[in-house]
């Protein structure tokens, strides 16, 4: 079958290459690998399944399975097959993962029967089940051709805000293709790269690493990780030659890995962070123990997918730059007249360019936030959407930028962003609480850890390790606070609202100790 | 900050209890007596392991190595007790 060139569809780019490279090596989990061909016989399977089962194109698909050859296909398959997939974080708990099932009316789940067994009446409102251990064998038939188009949605991942419940970010097909084009491009990926996936698929940034490899039919080696020691042992055994990380995994590897220090990792030709600001410090260690290897600092927000990267050769004298707009994409900073921000002048980020997404699933007002008309550009001049990052940022006179902060209560943790109501819903549902604040407090390794502060409720007292351990069966870890701290009342501003900046404010200057 | 005093592998094992707890509030719900695995359950994780080492090496004043660093030794808190007492000397 003519696979299109260039290639619009998140499939064709596997299509293309099942035709081209059929017996190179595509997937890698532990013992288990399996080609080209077999990754497309794979996805064929899993889409002639979902269109036997019913599926119209459009229909939502959620992949709720540890990082596995099975989720990397399925992914695939059920583009193949017109819908558009979810992937669900392995670790989210089943409130959360009914919120997304249930939040953007997923028909269809694909997962496993030991999750299953755990996620209860969460599947309520899914139409179908499909577990891997007896569903979605390979085929060699191609399912018939859809009707899918560029425009089409592709995927959902959702993500946290400043308030509420993670909303489901809209990505085209033509965004996918897009933002593995111009990945491909700025870090030079080619056929031979051999990439680790140690990052969620429900994140964009860990998705990113196996549709690069993919478009260029390369090897995608998935590792799930404890141990630092289990990194650097697949780098060797498989002769891995990328990875891609956010500041945690850096923590890690320079911090309780020390064969990472000790070891040339000789076929290692690249890192990439993202999810955050990796601390200088950090950046200096990992040049000193592999100095062979390119470090490539990047910056991106799921809406628009990818943003900022930093060339190697400039880190010597930005380390703590996040670097310049990606190929393709304008990237400018606007001030609070809406004006755009000369060199130096903090303002919001604002991304242009073919990987801005469709905006949130279901919420059309928090969409027009975050997606608005080019305000540098009239109507009649052909202005376009563009996404508004949050992001408080300035930028050099080379057009370098560098972050400053967030424009919202949003916390960014590990690499994970966190809606502060999200967590203090779960702390004010132990009932032990008159009223509940979240912030995140600087952390080194995870740039920000997330802090409670509370007012008990009237005659009660709330032992926070309690609290804490319940917060930990409704949450997955890394929304836990670390801390609940005890206060009278929480600081309100003059229109009554919780003071979220002096809240912060006051433990960062240390007049409140935490 | 070691320890000025020898402290018998009860109060190890009581102050690594008591650090679990705290860092990991998951952990109430395993029966860490019972030799249940922190590992397994997802209760640590790769960045909990980093919490860990620092932990062990400040308070009871070793380094951990690279050999150190698996299942055998962190998997529980039997496991964790065990190591620090022998690691300590």
């Amino acid at each position: 079958m003519a696979v299109p060139e260039p290639a619009y569809l998140l499939h064709h780019l596997l299509e293309r290459a099942v035709v081209s490279r059929p017996t190179a090596e595509a997937l890698v989990d532990r013992d288990r690998r399996i080609d080209y061909a077999e990754f497309g016989a794979r996805a064929r399977g899993c889409a002639n399944e979902l269109i036997d089962a019913g599926l119209n194109r459009r229909d939502r698909v959620a992949v709720y399975l540890k990082k596995s050859i099975e989720e990397a296909t399925s992914l695939f398959g059920i583009s193949l097959a017109g819908g558009v997939f979810v992937p669900v974080n392995a670790l989210l708990r089943p409130a959360q993962v009914k919120h997304i099932l249930d939040d953007c009316e997923v028909r269809y789940l694909i997962t496993d029967d030991t999750r299953l067994a755990t996620l209860g009446d969460a599947v309520a409102g899914v139409e179908k089940v499909f577990c891997i251990e007896r569903d979605l064998a390979p085929s060699e038939s191609a399912p018939g051709a859809t009707k899918t188009i560029g425009e089409d949605l592709a995927a959902i991942l959702y993500t946290s805000g400043s308030t509420g419940k993670p909303k489901g970010v809209m990505l085209s097909h033509r965004n996918l293709v897009a933002g593995s084009r111009i990945v491909c491009e700025y870090l030079g990926i080619t056929a031979d790269e051999r990439i680790l996936s140690v990052l969620p698929f429900s994140f964009d940034y860990g998705l990113n690493q196996v549709i690069t490899a993919v478009d260029r039919g390369a090897a995608t080696i998935l590792l799930t990780f404890t141990f630092g020691q289990q990194i650097v042992k697949a780098i060797q055994k498989e002769s891995v030659t990328a990875l891609a990380g956010v500041p945690t995994v850096w923590a890690v590897l320079t911090q309780a890995t020390p064969s990472f220090k000790k070891t040339r990792l000789e076929t290692l030709r690249y890192l990439t962070n993202s999810g955050g600001a990796v601390p200088t410090a950090t950046i200096d260690q990992l040049r000193e123990c592999q100095p062979q290897t390119d470090l490539v600092l990047m910056y991106g927000l799921t809406e628009a997918f990818r943003s900022t990267y930093l060339p190697p050769h400039e880190l010597e004298t930005r380390k703590t730059s996040m670097g310049k707009a990606i190929p393709e994409t304008e990237i400018f900073l606007v001030n609070g007249d809406g004006g755009r921000c000369g060199p130096g002048e903090p303002g919001i980020l604002v991304h242009r360019g073919p990987t801005v997404s469709l905006g949130y699933w279901g919420r059309p007002d928090a969409t027009a936030e975050v997606l608005r008309k080019n305000p540098l550009l009239d109507e009649h001049e052909g202005a376009d959407l563009v996404c508004y990052s949050g992001d408080l940022v300035t930028m050099d006179e080379d057009g370098y930028f560098y972050f400053v902060g967030r424009n919202d209560a949003m916390i960014k943790s590990g690499g994970y962003r966190i809606s502060p109501s999200e967590v203090e819903e779960v702390l004010m549902a132990t009932g032990e609480l008159a009223q509940a604040a979240v912030v995140g407090l600087p952390d080194k390794t995870l740039g920000n850890r997330v802090h409670a502060i509370a007012v008990a409720a009237e005659g009660r007292t709330p032992d926070p390790e309690a609290i804490r351990t319940y917060c930990s069966e409704q949450l997955p870890a890394h929304m836990v606070p670390r801390d609940i701290e005890f206060v009278a009342a929480l600081p309100r501003s003059p229109n009554g609202k919780v003071d979220y900046k002096s809240l912060r404010a006051e433990r960062v200057e240390g007049t409140v100790k935490t | 900050m070691s320890e000025q005093n020898p402290s018998t592998a009860v109060e190890t094992k009581e102050k690594i209890r008591a650090f679990l707890l705290h860092r990991f509030p998951a952990a109430a719900n395993l029966d860490l007596d019972a030799d249940a695995s922190l590992l397994d359950s997802g209760v640590v994780d790769s960045l909990g392991i980093l919490d860990v080492v620092a932990f062990l090496e400040e308070t009871f004043g070793f380094e951990v190595d690279d050999d150190d660093l698996n299942p055998e030794n962190f998997d529980n808190l039997a496991a964790l007790e065990r190591f620090a007492e022998e690691r300590r000397g």
